[in-house]
Protein backbone atom coordinates (compact mmCIF):
# COMPACT_ATOMS: atom_id res chain seq x y z
CA UNK A 1 0.00 0.00 0.00
CA UNK A 2 3.11 2.18 -0.09
CA UNK A 3 1.79 3.57 -3.56
CA UNK A 4 -1.19 5.34 -2.16
CA UNK A 5 0.87 6.63 1.00
CA UNK A 6 3.07 8.01 -1.54
CA UNK A 7 0.96 9.06 -4.00
CA UNK A 8 1.40 9.85 -8.18
CA UNK A 9 4.24 11.82 -9.01
CA UNK A 10 3.16 15.06 -9.62
CA UNK A 11 1.21 15.89 -12.00
CA UNK A 12 1.12 20.00 -11.65
CA UNK A 13 4.79 19.90 -12.66
CA UNK A 14 4.52 18.92 -15.79
CA UNK A 15 0.90 21.18 -16.44
CA UNK A 16 0.94 23.31 -19.13
CA UNK A 17 4.36 22.16 -20.40
CA UNK A 18 2.88 19.80 -22.94
CA UNK A 19 4.08 16.82 -21.69
CA UNK A 20 2.46 14.11 -21.06
CA UNK A 21 2.05 12.72 -17.87
CA UNK A 22 3.15 9.10 -16.60
CA UNK A 23 1.98 7.83 -13.46
CA UNK A 24 4.73 5.93 -12.04
CA UNK A 25 2.99 4.93 -9.03
CA UNK A 26 0.97 2.74 -11.01
CA UNK A 27 3.14 1.26 -13.50
CA UNK A 28 1.65 0.51 -16.99
CA UNK A 29 3.52 -3.28 -16.93
CA UNK A 30 2.57 -6.96 -15.24
CA UNK A 31 1.89 -5.21 -11.58
CA UNK A 32 -1.02 -3.38 -13.10
CA UNK A 33 -2.66 -6.14 -13.76
CA UNK A 34 -1.93 -8.35 -11.17
CA UNK A 35 -0.23 -9.52 -7.72
CA UNK A 36 2.68 -12.38 -8.87
CA UNK A 37 2.87 -13.72 -5.46
CA UNK A 38 -0.59 -14.31 -5.02
CA UNK A 39 -2.39 -15.02 -7.79
CA UNK A 40 -6.34 -15.21 -7.53
CA UNK A 41 -7.55 -18.70 -8.88
CA UNK A 42 -11.23 -17.28 -9.37
CA UNK A 43 -11.56 -14.70 -11.94
CA UNK A 44 -7.86 -14.40 -11.90
CA UNK A 45 -5.67 -12.67 -14.99
CA UNK A 46 -2.93 -15.49 -15.10
CA UNK A 47 -3.82 -17.18 -18.35
CA UNK A 48 -4.43 -14.05 -19.71
CA UNK A 49 -0.76 -12.22 -18.94
CA UNK A 50 0.73 -13.22 -22.11
CA UNK A 51 -1.90 -11.72 -24.20
CA UNK A 52 -1.58 -8.16 -22.10
CA UNK A 53 1.75 -7.14 -22.83
CA UNK A 54 1.15 -4.16 -24.75
CA UNK A 55 0.08 -0.50 -22.66
CA UNK A 56 -1.42 2.14 -25.13
CA UNK A 57 -2.82 5.65 -24.78
CA UNK A 58 -6.29 6.06 -26.54
CA UNK A 59 -5.07 8.63 -28.95
CA UNK A 60 -1.99 6.44 -29.76
CA UNK A 61 -5.39 3.51 -30.02
CA UNK A 62 -6.71 6.34 -32.58
CA UNK A 63 -3.77 6.74 -34.62
CA UNK A 64 -2.88 2.97 -34.93
CA UNK A 65 -6.18 1.56 -36.10
CA UNK A 66 -7.37 4.65 -38.15
CA UNK A 67 -6.60 2.99 -41.03
CA UNK A 68 -8.03 -0.28 -40.82
CA UNK A 69 -11.35 0.66 -39.27
CA UNK A 70 -13.85 3.32 -38.45
CA UNK A 71 -12.92 4.72 -35.09
CA UNK A 72 -14.74 7.77 -33.31
CA UNK A 73 -13.15 10.68 -31.89
CA UNK A 74 -11.03 10.52 -28.06
CA UNK A 75 -12.59 11.98 -25.34
CA UNK A 76 -13.88 11.77 -21.84
CA UNK A 77 -17.78 11.64 -21.68
CA UNK A 78 -18.31 11.83 -25.82
CA UNK A 79 -20.09 14.35 -27.62
CA UNK A 80 -21.72 17.25 -26.26
CA UNK A 81 -20.82 15.54 -23.20
CA UNK A 82 -23.70 13.49 -22.74
CA UNK A 83 -22.55 9.87 -21.29
CA UNK A 84 -23.77 7.36 -23.52
CA UNK A 85 -25.21 3.92 -21.46
CA UNK A 86 -25.84 1.95 -24.05
CA UNK A 87 -23.99 -1.00 -26.20
CA UNK A 88 -21.22 -1.38 -23.37
CA UNK A 89 -18.53 -4.08 -24.02
CA UNK A 90 -16.86 -5.33 -20.89
CA UNK A 91 -13.58 -6.90 -21.73
CA UNK A 92 -12.14 -9.84 -20.24
CA UNK A 93 -12.46 -8.53 -16.44
CA UNK A 94 -15.44 -9.89 -14.06
CA UNK A 95 -16.03 -6.36 -12.97
CA UNK A 96 -19.31 -6.04 -13.98
CA UNK A 97 -20.78 -5.07 -11.11
CA UNK A 98 -18.66 -2.18 -10.47
CA UNK A 99 -19.87 -1.30 -14.49
CA UNK A 100 -23.36 -1.57 -13.98
CA UNK A 101 -23.32 0.68 -11.05
CA UNK A 102 -21.37 3.58 -12.94
CA UNK A 103 -23.54 3.06 -15.87
CA UNK A 104 -26.67 3.60 -13.28
CA UNK A 105 -25.72 6.34 -12.16
CA UNK A 106 -24.25 7.86 -15.25
CA UNK A 107 -28.30 6.96 -16.17
CA UNK A 108 -29.76 8.53 -13.57
CA UNK A 109 -27.68 11.51 -13.05
CA UNK A 110 -24.92 11.99 -15.49
CA UNK A 111 -23.68 14.91 -13.17
CA UNK A 112 -22.98 13.08 -10.38
CA UNK A 113 -19.92 11.09 -13.15
CA UNK A 114 -18.77 14.69 -14.49
CA UNK A 115 -18.07 15.71 -10.80
CA UNK A 116 -15.79 12.78 -10.43
CA UNK A 117 -13.44 14.14 -12.67
CA UNK A 118 -11.64 17.05 -11.65
CA UNK A 119 -9.66 19.02 -14.83
CA UNK B 1 -12.30 5.37 0.37
CA UNK B 2 -12.03 4.48 4.12
CA UNK B 3 -15.45 6.62 4.55
CA UNK B 4 -13.36 9.59 2.87
CA UNK B 5 -13.63 10.95 -0.44
CA UNK B 6 -10.19 10.83 -2.10
CA UNK B 7 -8.68 11.87 -5.53
CA UNK B 8 -6.93 9.25 -7.72
CA UNK B 9 -4.92 10.41 -9.84
CA UNK B 10 -4.29 8.13 -13.00
CA UNK B 11 -2.84 8.40 -16.35
CA UNK B 12 -4.50 7.00 -19.75
CA UNK B 13 -2.60 4.22 -20.27
CA UNK B 14 -4.25 1.26 -20.95
CA UNK B 15 -3.47 -2.69 -21.46
CA UNK B 16 -4.22 -3.36 -25.16
CA UNK B 17 -4.67 -6.49 -26.71
CA UNK B 18 -6.07 -6.72 -30.19
CA UNK B 19 -5.33 -3.22 -31.39
CA UNK B 20 -8.66 -2.71 -28.43
CA UNK B 21 -8.07 -1.92 -24.61
CA UNK B 22 -7.89 -5.38 -22.96
CA UNK B 23 -10.90 -4.74 -20.05
CA UNK B 24 -13.40 -2.05 -20.43
CA UNK B 25 -14.00 -0.35 -24.25
CA UNK B 26 -14.38 2.89 -24.64
CA UNK B 27 -18.21 4.07 -26.00
CA UNK B 28 -19.65 3.76 -28.70
CA UNK B 29 -19.14 7.52 -29.49
CA UNK B 30 -15.18 7.59 -28.21
CA UNK B 31 -15.54 8.80 -24.86
CA UNK B 32 -13.66 7.23 -21.94
CA UNK B 33 -14.81 7.87 -18.80
CA UNK B 34 -15.83 4.38 -18.05
CA UNK B 35 -12.49 3.14 -18.86
CA UNK B 36 -10.28 5.45 -16.48
CA UNK B 37 -12.80 5.06 -13.73
CA UNK B 38 -11.91 0.94 -14.05
CA UNK B 39 -9.00 2.17 -13.96
CA UNK B 40 -8.76 4.24 -10.85
CA UNK B 41 -11.02 1.74 -8.77
CA UNK B 42 -8.44 -0.97 -10.11
CA UNK B 43 -5.40 1.33 -8.63
CA UNK B 44 -6.78 1.60 -5.40
CA UNK B 45 -7.49 -2.10 -5.27
CA UNK B 46 -4.09 -2.65 -6.26
CA UNK B 47 -4.48 -3.82 -9.52
CA UNK B 48 -7.12 -5.18 -12.19
CA UNK B 49 -7.05 -8.73 -11.02
CA UNK B 50 -8.51 -7.69 -7.35
CA UNK B 51 -11.28 -5.79 -8.48
CA UNK B 52 -12.71 -8.88 -10.46
CA UNK B 53 -16.02 -10.24 -9.07
CA UNK B 54 -17.58 -7.71 -6.15
CA UNK B 55 -20.88 -6.44 -4.94
CA UNK B 56 -22.71 -4.04 -6.70
CA UNK B 57 -23.21 -2.29 -2.86
CA UNK B 58 -19.56 -1.59 -2.73
CA UNK B 59 -18.94 -0.51 -5.90
CA UNK B 60 -21.78 2.43 -5.34
CA UNK B 61 -19.66 3.12 -2.21
CA UNK B 62 -17.17 3.81 -3.49
CA UNK B 63 -18.37 5.58 -6.57
CA UNK B 64 -20.40 8.04 -4.42
CA UNK B 65 -19.51 7.96 -0.65
CA UNK B 66 -23.38 7.41 0.02
CA UNK B 67 -24.90 4.50 1.71
CA UNK B 68 -25.63 1.60 -0.59
CA UNK B 69 -27.53 -1.63 0.71
CA UNK B 70 -27.54 -5.29 -1.18
CA UNK B 71 -30.75 -7.43 -1.22
CA UNK B 72 -31.26 -10.61 -1.80
CA UNK B 73 -34.52 -10.90 -3.63
CA UNK B 74 -34.86 -14.48 -3.78
CA UNK B 75 -35.63 -14.31 -0.04
CA UNK B 76 -38.32 -12.42 -0.27
CA UNK B 77 -41.83 -12.82 -1.19
CA UNK B 78 -42.98 -11.31 -4.67
CA UNK B 79 -45.49 -8.88 -2.15
CA UNK B 80 -42.55 -7.42 -0.15
CA UNK B 81 -39.97 -7.20 -2.86
CA UNK B 82 -42.41 -5.31 -4.44
CA UNK B 83 -42.84 -3.04 -1.94
CA UNK B 84 -39.38 -2.56 -1.26
CA UNK B 85 -38.87 -1.82 -4.90
CA UNK B 86 -41.58 1.00 -5.42
CA UNK B 87 -40.96 2.42 -2.38
CA UNK B 88 -37.10 2.26 -3.47
CA UNK B 89 -37.76 3.74 -6.87
CA UNK B 90 -40.26 6.73 -5.63
CA UNK B 91 -37.68 7.42 -3.22
CA UNK B 92 -35.19 8.29 -6.27
CA UNK B 93 -33.12 5.64 -5.49
CA UNK B 94 -30.37 4.19 -8.13
CA UNK B 95 -31.45 0.53 -8.16
CA UNK B 96 -29.44 -2.19 -10.18
CA UNK B 97 -29.64 -5.76 -10.20
CA UNK B 98 -28.22 -8.86 -11.38
CA UNK B 99 -28.93 -12.99 -11.33
CA UNK B 100 -26.78 -16.20 -10.92
CA UNK B 101 -28.09 -18.37 -13.55
CA UNK B 102 -30.05 -17.13 -17.05
CA UNK B 103 -33.31 -15.96 -17.15
CA UNK B 104 -35.26 -15.24 -20.24
CA UNK B 105 -31.96 -14.20 -22.04
CA UNK B 106 -30.98 -12.05 -19.12
CA UNK B 107 -27.36 -13.38 -18.22
CA UNK B 108 -25.63 -14.01 -15.42
CA UNK B 109 -22.41 -12.18 -14.51
CA UNK B 110 -24.16 -8.82 -15.92
CA UNK B 111 -26.14 -5.82 -14.44
CA UNK B 112 -29.09 -4.37 -15.18
CA UNK B 113 -30.40 -0.82 -14.09
CA UNK B 114 -33.71 -0.69 -12.81
CA UNK B 115 -36.09 2.20 -13.84
CA UNK B 116 -39.40 1.85 -13.31
CA UNK B 117 -42.44 0.24 -12.14
CA UNK B 118 -45.89 -0.02 -12.98
CA UNK B 119 -49.11 -2.41 -11.75
CA UNK B 120 -51.58 -3.52 -14.36
CA UNK B 121 -55.13 -4.80 -12.91
CA UNK B 122 -56.42 -6.89 -15.56
CA UNK B 123 -59.55 -7.35 -16.56
CA UNK B 124 -60.47 -10.56 -15.42
CA UNK B 125 -58.98 -9.36 -12.03
CA UNK B 126 -55.56 -10.65 -11.93
CA UNK B 127 -52.58 -8.58 -11.38
CA UNK B 128 -49.45 -7.78 -13.29
CA UNK B 129 -46.46 -6.54 -12.38
CA UNK B 130 -44.09 -4.85 -14.65
CA UNK B 131 -40.33 -3.62 -13.97
CA UNK B 132 -38.69 -1.67 -16.51
CA UNK B 133 -35.12 -2.23 -16.82
CA UNK B 134 -32.24 -1.12 -19.03
CA UNK B 135 -29.60 -3.71 -20.08
CA UNK B 136 -26.90 -1.36 -21.26
CA UNK B 137 -24.54 -4.04 -22.40
CA UNK B 138 -23.54 -4.63 -25.84
CA UNK B 139 -25.44 -7.72 -27.47
CA UNK B 140 -23.36 -10.68 -28.74
CA UNK B 141 -21.95 -13.85 -27.84
CA UNK B 142 -22.30 -13.02 -23.99
CA UNK B 143 -25.30 -11.09 -24.31
CA UNK B 144 -28.60 -11.72 -25.47
CA UNK B 145 -30.77 -9.10 -23.80
CA UNK B 146 -34.09 -10.18 -22.70
CA UNK B 147 -35.81 -12.98 -24.58
CA UNK B 148 -39.32 -13.61 -22.44
CA UNK B 149 -42.53 -12.76 -23.77
CA UNK B 150 -42.69 -9.38 -22.85
CA UNK B 151 -39.62 -8.55 -24.83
Amino acid sequence: MDRLKKGPVDWTKIEGTGKIFTDHSFPADQTMLSWKEYPRSIGGLAKYLSWFKDFRRPKDLLNMSAKTQEHPEVSLFGKNNTLVTSDIEQGTLGDNYFLTVALAIAEHNPDIIRNVFSQ
Amino acid sequence: MKGRPEDVTVDDLFPIYKNKPAFTKPTSDGAWWLPLLEKAYAKVNINYEMISSGSQAEAAKFLTGAPAKQMATNLQTIDELWDSLSQNLRTGFILTTACFVEYQGLQPGQGYIVKDFVKVHNSDGTILRMIKMKNPWKKGDNSKGYTGKYS
